[in-house]
């Protein structure tokens, strides 16, 4: 700080000429000091005998806001901490919804199937009648396995895959993932399968093997480890076809480089259900698709 | 005598009853309740300042607190609500910690 150069005209306590800028930039924050930042209370102060004594109705008063302070208070701190009734009757309301909506589908599928196996019957019995009719019938009937119209049975293999029950690392969990699972399909399929389900999911040629977060879908339902393969055929040739093509590969890779858990069984009796109605296309169904 | 005793049944209510807040009116409870922690603080100051007017008071927290929310109110319609917001959180919090200096210097003098 330079010295004045006139020092008469300038006391120690006066505001600099020169601090007329500061003066100006500050005035808000002072302005704010002074108005905003004060008492609400007038300032002049009394003694206590001074002032006239308060009365019951405005201690009652005083008692009444401090009152609606303390209830606002607990309001908002049991609202903040989701111990509120409104959010867990929201959860409750949504997890009703979606439980009623599952159930609907569910019912709907099952109309569905029903609504099939009464189709089925009508056909063959159209059919029936005579010889071309029969030739037709065998048709129909080879095509719709094919599609995954019906449910099948018999002997075939079962290849259930599992999550890794130790992950060697953070970044490598040993998850199966959705193209693992089409690698086993291909494979199956490669070796000669004429039916295929995973977790009870029909495949398709609609059927998309895929991956939504962290869950598995098949055909858009999502799938809960472990994952159960069901392939019907032969089950020796499956085996051995499957363990030789790119299928049996990809496991193998599988299991050696992340530890998941493979098991491949041959069974007398592997029952592959029909396929969701929305994952057979009839011709002229879905133009709009 | 009568403010603790209300505070302290306004608190219990409020845990007892956890009352609903409306769907409206949740973008505006917190600040009003930082409105009216600014109101009582300086309510508590101008008591130790023996300066304390109950109309003052009750009239000072009222509007404190619906001022405050129709700031937020009106921000939240022009679209700067945030920053609205943000403004008077921060007007509060100084005048909170104005008002609790001068508590602590009558209490502790220091």
């Amino acid at each position: 700080m330079t010295a004045p150069q006139d020092p008469s005209a300038v006391g120690p306590l006066d505001p600099q000429p020169h601090s007329w800028e500061a003066a100006a930039t500050m005035s808000l924050l002072s302005t704010l000091n002074r108005d905003a930042l004060g008492s609400d209370y007038p300032q002049h102060r009394t003694a206590a005998g001074d002032r006239p004594p308060t009365s019951v109705a405005a201690r009652i008063r005083t008692g009444v806001v401090v009152a609606v302070l303390g209830l606002i208070l607990a309001g908002a701190l049991v609202h903040a901490s989701g111990a509120g009734p409104v959010r867990s009757a929201d959860r409750t309301a949504l997890v009703e919804r979606v439980t009623a909506a599952a159930a609907a589908t569910d019912a709907r599928e099952a109309d569905v199937i029903r609504l099939r196996a009464e189709v089925a019957a009508a056909e063959s019995a159209a059919l029936s009648a005579d010889g071309a009719g029969r030739t037709q019938a065998e048709r129909l009937a080879r095509l719709e396995l094919a599609v995954g119209l019906v449910a099948m049975q018999g002997p075939g293999l079962e290849v259930v895959l599992a999550d890794a029950t130790q992950p060697r690392s953070a970044d490598d969990l040993g998850r199966v993932l959705d193209r693992d699972l089409q690698a086993v399909a291909n494979g199956l399929w490669q070796a000669g399968a004429a039916a295929i389900a995973i977790n009870g999911q029909r495949l398709t040629a609609r059927s998309a093997i895929r991956s939504a977060g962290a869950a598995i879908l098949v055909g858009y339902r999502p799938l809960l480890p472990p994952y159960r393969v069901s392939a019907i055929g032969d089950p020796a040739t499956l085996e051995s076809r499957f363990g030789r093509g790119s299928g049996g590969a990809t496991l193998r890779a599988l299991v050696d480089a992340y530890g998941v858990q493979v098991t491949i069984s041959a069974a007398s009796q592997v029952t592959v259900p029909a396929a969701a109605a929305d994952l057979i296309r009839r011709p002229g169904a879905d133009r709009g698709d | 005598m009568i403010a603790v005793a209300g505070l302290i049944i306004g608190i219990v209510l409020g845990v007892l009853v956890q009352p609903t807040v409306p769907f409206w009116l949740q973008p505006y409870l917190p600040i009003a309740i930082v409105a009216a922690l600014d109101a009582v603080s300086g309510a508590f100051r101008a008591m130790l300042d023996g300066a304390f007017v109950d109309r003052v008071f009750v009239i000072s927290f009222v509007s404190n607190v619906v001022v405050a929310a129709a700031i937020v109110f009106l921000g939240d319609q022009l679209g700067v609500g945030a920053q609205l917001s943000t403004g008077v959180v921060v007007v509060l919090a100084m005048r909170i910690f104005a008002n609790a200096a001068a508590i602590r210097r009558h209490l502790f003098k220091a």
